[in-house]
C-alpha cells in the first residue's frame, strides 16, 4: 500500500506499509539494498524517525522494523524515477508490501 | 596412530585430509608510516575484492546445487562487504589514524557487531553472526590466511573438522569427498545422519583428531567400526584397501535384495520405511525399496529458511513427497524444534535443560495461532494428494494430545468449510518418545490411530542422560532391558485397540535389534535409507516364533551387554552373520 508520494526539493519520497509477517528482515533488506547499490542516485529508507543510507546493508538492517511499521524511500538523483520503479516492483515480488 | 572414535557411517575410506577449520586470527595495531598508507588502503580494497569474488562463487555454487532460497544468506554478506560505512569508515581511520587495514576493520566490525548484540529483538542479535562472519573472512584475507571454500574441493578427501555445521555438509560434494572424521558428536549427531544419507562413512567422537592431521596426510577412517588411523603404514593401507574393496562388495550383494519382499522365514510380514529429512531425500528411500515415510521430519523447512515457512511452501514439500509415495503411508512429524535444534528468527528461552524445556509440541501448543495453524493446514491440504499420517514429537500426557488432536480436526473442519479438499482417512498419531507415554501406552491407544517409538529421546529420557554429552554417552543403550520393556508397552498397549506401532529411531536400524523387535512384534520399522536392505537380510533370516521366544528372555535379563551377548549367540545358532 503507497501511504503517501511526496516531491520534495526535486527529491522523490514514497512510503509504504510492510505486509511481510517478519518484518523487515535481512532477506527484503537485502533485495532493496541490492536495487539501491546499482544506483548512482543518493538514497535513504526511514522508518520509525530513523533515517539511514539507503546503500548500506547494515544500517538499514539496524532499522529492525516490523509488520505493520511504515517504510519510507528517497531518492534523489539522475535514475530517481526508474530505481523507485524496480525497488516497488522487487519488494512486491517478496511482497514485502502489497 | 590408531585412534578411537564413534562409528557414525559404515564404510572405509582412504584418501588425503582437508581440514576445516578457521585460522586463528592476529588483529594487532601497527603504526602505518605515511609513505605506505596508500598501500594499506589498497591491499584493504583488495582483500574485500577477494572476498567478494569468493562468496559470488559460494553463491552461485550454493544456487546451482541447493536452489536460490539456499544462496540467499550469501547475497546479504555480499550486500554487508560491500556496505560503504564499513568500507568508508575504515579506509577514514588506516588515512587520518595510521592504523593498519586489519586493526581499522577490525574495530568498524567490531563496532557494528556490539550495536546488533545489544539489540532487543532476538533476530537482530543473530544478525551480528552474519558481520562477524563476513569481517573473519577480510580479516583472513588481510594475514595472508584464507576460509576454505568446501565448493572447491576437486580431489579426494576425507574431511576432517572440530564438529561439521549443516551449511558445512550441505556444500560437499560426494564425487570428492570421501569421508568425515570429526572431534566431537555421536552416532545421532549432525554429521553423522548427514554422513549415513550421503553413503560414505564417517567416524565421530575422535577426540582431537583435528590437531593430530595436516592437510594432504594420508588418513584411513574405518566407519563400521569407528576408528581412524593416522600415518598409516603400507600394511595398513593394503589390509584397509582389501576392507573397502569387502564392504563395497557386500553392499553390491545387498542391493540384489531390492526386488524381494520383507517377510520371515514362518511368513510374518513386516513394514519396512524410511525416514526422511527432504523431499530430496526421496530417491535413496526409494532406491532401497521403502514401503513408506515413518518419519518426515519437518524441521528442513524451517531450520535452512530466514523466516517462518509459508504455509504455502510447506503444502508444496508435504505434496511432493505424498505424490511420490503414492499408496504408501507418510507419516509427517509435526515441527519439532527447540532442544538442540534452534531457529536463528525465532526466539528461544535460554533455560539449563533445553531437552527438558520449551519445545517440540510444547511449543506448538504454545503457539497456536501461528506457527502451528500454518503447519496443520499445509499438512491438510496437502493429505488429498496421498496417504498422509500426522504425528505429534514429544508428547507427555494424553491432555497434549487431545489439545493437538482436536486442532487439527477444528482446521480439518475449517478447510472443508472453505471448499478445500481434505483426505478422509488421515490418520493421527504420536511420538513415545517420552517414558510417561510409554507407560500409558494402552490408555494413548483408545484416541490415537498409531504409535511411532522414537527410541533416541526415549532413551536419553529414561536414562536420563544427555545424549549431545559425550561423557554420558555410555548411558545411551538401545539394547537395555529397560528400554525393551517401555518398548514393550508401548506395542502391547497398541495392539490391544488394534493400533499399530512403529518405530524411527535409530534402533530401527540396528540389525541387532531386529529380532527382538520382531519378537515383540512391531509392525513397522523406519530407519535412514541406507539400513534398510541390512534389516531386510536380516528380516529374511528370521523367524517370528524363534524371536518371540528371544525377546521373553532378553526381557528378563539385568544389563544391556548380557542381551547383546544373548542376541549374537541367538544369531550363531541360526547361523546368521552380521558384519
Amino acid at each position: 500500500m503507497i501511504i503517501s508520494i511526496k516531491g520534495v526539493q526535486n527529491m522523490l519520497t514514497k512510503s509504504f506499509k510492510i505486509i511481510d509477517p517478519m518484518g523487515f528482515h535481512a532477506r527484503p533488506v537485502s533485495v532493496v539494498v541490492g536495487v539501491f547499490m546499482k544506483s548512482s542516485s543518493q538514497v535513504s529508507i526511514e522508518g520509525k524517525g530513523r533515517k539511514v543510507n539507503g546503500k548500506s546493508m547494515i544500517q538499514v538492517m539496524t532499522l529492525g522494523l516490523k509488520q505493520g511499521e511504515t517504510l519510507t524511500f528517497s531518492i534523489n538523483g539522475p535514475d530517481e524515477v526508474s530505481v523507485m520503479a524496480t525497488l516497488e516492483n522487487e519488494a512486491r515480488k517478496i511482497a514485502l508490501f502489497e | 596412530m590408531k585412534l578411537k572414535g564413534k562409528a557414525a557411517s559404515a564404510g572405509v575410506a582412504i584418501a588425503k585430509v582437508f581440514k576445516l577449520c578457521i585460522p586463528e586470527l592476529r588483529v594487532e595495531l601497527i603504526e602505518i608510516p605515511q609513505e605506505k598508507i596508500l598501500f594499506e588502503v589498497v591491499k584493504f580494497k583488495k582483500s574485500i575484492e577477494v572476498s567478494i569474488h569468493e562468496l559470488e562463487q559460494l553463491r552461485d555454487r550454493t544456487s546451482v546445487r541447493l536452489g536460490p532460497d539456499k544462496a540467499q544468506i550469501f547475497e546479504a554478506h555480499l550486500l554487508i562487504l560491500q556496505d560503504p560505512e564499513l568500507v568508508d569508515q575504515t579506509i577514514t581511520l588506516i588515512e587520518d589514524l595510521h592504523q593498519n587495514a586489519s586493526y581499522a576493520f577490525h574495530q568498524v566490525t567490531t563496532q557494528f557487531i556490539s550495536m546488533f548484540e545489544n539489540m532487543e529483538d532476538e533476530y537482530m542479535r543473530e544478525r551480528a553472526a552474519d558481520i562477524k562472519d563476513v569481517s573473519t573472512r577480510v580479516l583472513l584475507h588481510l594475514q595472508g590466511d584464507s576460509v576454505k571454500d568446501l565448493t572447491s574441493i576437486n580431489e579426494e578427501v576425507i574431511i576432517v573438522a572440530h564438529d561439521l555445521t549443516p551449511s558445512e555438509t550441505a556444500q560437499l560434494n560426494k564425487i570428492y569427498v570421501k569421508g568425515f572424521a570429526t572431534n566431537i558428536g555421536g552416532r545421532t549427531s549432525h554429521s553423522a545422519i548427514m554422513a549415513r544419507s550421503m553413503e560414505i562413512p564417517a567416524v565421530t567422537g575422535l577426540g582431537n583428531i583435528s590437531e593430530e592431521v595436516s592437510d594432504g596426510d594420508i588418513l584411513i577412517i574405518d566407519g563400521s567400526l569407528g576408528y581412524a588411523y593416522t600415518k598409516p603404514t603400507p600394511k595398513e593401507i593394503h589390509e584397509f584397501s582389501l576392507k573397502r574393496k569387502r564392504f563395497v562388495e557386500a553392499q553390491q550383494k545387498l542391493k540384489a535384495l531390492i526386488p524381494l519382499e520383507a517377510k520371515t522365514k514362518d511368513g510374518v510380514k513386516v513394514l519396512l520405511e524410511a525416514n526422511i529429512g527432504a523431499p530430496s531425500d526421496l530417491d535413496l528411500a526409494l532406491q532401497n525399496d521403502a514401503k513408506g515415510i515413518g518419519l518426515f521430519r519437518s524441521e528442513f523447512l524451517y531450520m535452512d529458511a530466514l523466516a517462518l515457512p509459508t504455509e504455502e511452501q510447506q503444502y508444496q514439500a508435504y505434496k511432493t513427497v505424498l505424490e511420490r509415495m503414492g499408496n504408501h503411508l507418510v507419516v509427517i512429524r509435526t515441527l519439532d524444534i527447540g532442544g538442540d535444534k534452534e531457529l536463528p528468527y525465532l526466539p528461544f528461552p535460554k533455560e539449563m535443560n533445553p531437552f527438558l524445556g520449551y519445545r517440540a509440541i510444547r511449543l506448538c501448543l504454545d503457539r497456536q495461532d501461528d506457527i502451528f495453524a500454518t503447519q496443520v493446514r499445509a499438512l491438510l491440504r496437502a493429505s488429498a494428494h496421498g496417504k498422509l499420517a500426522i504425528m505429534f514429537p514429544m508428547i507427555a500426557t494424553l491432555d497434549e494430545f487431545r489439545q493437538a488432536k482436536a486442532f487439527v480436526l477444528k482446521h480439518k473442519k475449517l478447510l472443508e468449510k472453505e471448499g478445500i479438499p481434505v483426505s478422509k482417512e488421515i490418520q493421527i498419531g504420536l511420538m513415545v518418545e517420552i517414558p510417561s507415554a510409554a507407560i500409558l501406552a494402552d490408555q494413548f491407544a483408545e484416541e490415537a490411530d498409531f504409535f511411532s517409538i522414537g527410541t533416541n529421546d526415549l532413551i536419553q529420557y529414561s536414562f536420563a542422560a544427555d545424549r549431545m554429552s559425550e561423557k554420558v554417552s555410555y548411558l545411551y543403550q538401545p539394547l537395555h532391558p529397560a528400554i525393551l520393556r517401555l518398548v514393550q508397552m508401548t506395542i502391547n498397549g497398541a495392539h490391544q485397540h488394534g493400533k499399530w506401532v512403529g518405530m524411527c529411531g535409530e534402533m530401527a536400524g540396528e540389525v541387532l535389534a531386529t529380532p527382538l523387535l520382531l519378537g515383540l512384534g512391531l509392525d513397522a520399522f523406519s530407519m535412514s535409507a541406507t539400513s534398510l536392505l541390512n534389516v531386510k537380510q536380516m528380516i529374511l533370516n528370521l523367524n517370528q516364533s524363534d524371536s518371540k521366544e528371544l525377546v521373553n528372555q532378553a526381557l528378563q535379563l539385568d544389563t544391556a551387554t548380557e542381551v547383546e551377548k544373548l542376541v549374537r549367540s541367538f544369531l550363531k545358532i541360526n547361523k546368521i552373520d552380521i558384519e
